[in-house]
């Protein structure tokens, strides 16, 4: 096997595989505390891509582009959670999980308006160039991506592990109605992991940006492949949850390198189904995580 | 201090309780003894508004406090001991007792410290994984965790499920020190002799109501109750009361 291909595909698969390995991360997270299965996860990349494309395009400066997708994420991710499903918090649970997938519809059919069908591009961060690690070639913006996961990933962290906030998440969890006996008021918390889940998506969208371009409608393959990674995790652990994200970038990238890019979705679904269909399927996971409240 | 007048309350349309009422008074150790399914969890699940009270009033010195949120309720001062302890169990000792006080934050450092030098095993154990403990530990860690929250009111949910005899005894006297030391406790037992021994008053509850309301040595020497819940002790009730009052006091000297 030639080293060099190997890298070739490994390096980006684990680029875009940090970007499912957040949306994951936000699944896993708004899944224990809200007892939802946010499907419009994979959108806050989308428009995190498409309006930091845009404020850039506008004359913004770069930072102000950034944090200005990332808090457009986080605003709209609280908006999700306060006007679709904090008023039918008393409804099942499938009837929740069904107003996100009409959320993700709208969000997608709203970015089309707004921002057009083409897709939109952002130059790199620090220029369109590009590095050479064992005989791959790589865009230099890979470095950014990487680097804002890796930050990303230790500020939800450290928040998880020493913040009372973070703690309580945890518990969650574990198990949700011990979590409020101690009285924790799963609502505020729920506000809350939908907006950082937001922001975190929006984010990895905007620093992706540069390499993958940022169109109306990528938002269903970053959600579908990052739920695959929560699955993967079973919904409770973000650890694994974080390493299935990244194993299904590289994943995706040797199917398209090695087999053909016409099947790697059909790869990445099919190894979904595989790991269900062997520890029980759908119906374990959905008793573990959905409903455990 | 916790007063519950005509309390019904339940599961979607159909109710476990029935205009229960019942008082626990400051400084007092007052125990709901019953069959399993006599809606004894229900009673403590509705004070603490994880069920809906349908009906009646629930006060904590006096203020009415049944139709506050659960965080509300906690913040009140009330802190529930859960059925099978519920802890976190992948969490440290220490991460769980910081749960406890996540609803009452303030001196959680000087709590902290007050429950380690209750239950020092719990001090040794701190970095543990609370599902790394045995029986009897966790419901010392469930204990100190309610603790930790500073309530005026515990309610304790069947503390001895589980316990081998020996920790059950070691776990009353566990309660008897709580109160000793001026907190205030509910216990709810199916296990009537042991909570009896340690409690000031007793109810006893029977699908949903409450059948007999009097002091816990009272109880132990009622022929009824006996028959019922302490597998009909029998004997002549004077002697039995003598015998009550001896071992009543053997567990509260921590013998």
């Amino acid at each position: 096997m030639d080293l060099s291909v190997f890298v070739q595909l490994l390096l980006p698969g684990l680029t875009t595989g940090c970007v499912y390995a957040l949306v994951a991360l936000g699944f896993v997270l708004c899944a224990n505390v809200s007892g939802v299965v946010n499907f419009a996860q994979g959108e806050y990349v989308m428009l995190g891509g498409v309006i930091g494309a845009s404020l850039l395009a506008q004359g913004m400066p770069l930072a102000a582009a950034i944090a200005g997708a990332t808090a457009a994420g986080a605003l709209l991710g609280a908006l999700q959670e306060r006007l679709t499903l904090a008023p039918v918090r008393a409804a099942p649970d499938f009837i929740q999980i069904t107003i996100t997938l009409g959320v993700a519809v709208v969000l997608r059919g709203v970015a089309l308006i707004a921002f057009g069908k083409d897709p939109l591009s952002m130059p790199g961060f620090s220029g369109d160039g590009v590095f050479e690690v064992a005989g791959a070639v790589l865009p230099v913006q890979s470095l950014w991506v990487w680097g804002a996961s890796a930050a990303l990933l230790a500020a939800v962290f450290l928040f998880l592990m020493h913040s009372d906030a973070g703690r309580a998440v945890r518990a969650c969890a574990i198990n949700r109605q011990a979590a409020r006996l101690m009285g924790v008021d799963a609502e505020r918390l729920t506000l809350l992991v939908f907006a950082l889940a937001g922001a975190s998506a929006a984010l990895a969208g905007v620093v992706v940006t540069p390499i993958v371009l940022a169109n109306w409608d990528a938002g269903i393959a970053y959600g579908l492949k990052g739920f695959v990674g929560a699955i993967l995790g079973n919904f409770r652990s973000p650890v694994v949850a974080l390493a299935g994200g990244l194993g299904i970038g590289v994943l995706e990238s040797f199917a398209a390198g090695y087999v053909s890019s016409g099947y790697k979705d059909a790869i990445v679904y099919g190894v979904l189904l595989a790991y269900l269909l062997a520890r029980g399927g759908v119906f374990v996971f959905g008793r573990a995580a959905l409903l455990s409240r | 201090m916790l007063q519950l007048e005509r309390v019904s309350s339940g599961y979607g349309r159909s109710p476990v309780l029935h205009e229960v009422s019942l008082e626990v008074g400051a400084g007092e150790i007052v125990a709901l003894v019953g069959a399993n399914g006599a809606g004894k969890s229900t009673l403590l699940n509705t004070v603490m508004g994880l069920v809906r009270r349908t009906q009646g009033s629930i006060r904590l010195e006096g203020r009415d406090i049944g139709g506050l949120a659960t965080p509300a309720i906690v913040r009140t001062g009330l802190a529930q001991v859960p059925e099978r302890r519920q802890l976190f169990g992948t969490m440290s000792v220490e991460e769980n007792l910081r749960m406890g006080a996540y609803a009452r934050r303030g001196d959680v450092a000087g709590r902290l410290a007050a429950q380690y030098a209750l239950f020092p095993i719990l001090a040794e154990r701190r970095r543990q994984a609370a599902e790394t403990l045995s029986g009897g530990e966790q419901q010392m860690l469930a204990i100190a965790r309610a603790n930790m929250a500073a309530p005026r009111l515990l309610l304790l949910d069947e503390p001895s499920l589980g316990l081998a005899p020996l920790m059950v005894v070691r776990i009353m006297q566990e309660v008897a020190r709580l109160r000793a030391a001026g907190g205030t406790v509910l216990v709810v037992e199916q296990n009537a002799r042991a909570v009896l021994a340690i409690a000031d008053r007793g109810y006893v509850m029977e699908n949903g109501r409450i059948t007999h309301s009097a002091p816990a040595a009272a109880l132990l020497a009622d022929r009824s109750v006996q028959d019922a819940y302490l597998g009909g002790a029998g004997a002549s009730s004077r002697a039995a009361e003598a015998r009550i009052r001896a071992r009543r006091a053997a567990i509260l000297a921590g013998r």
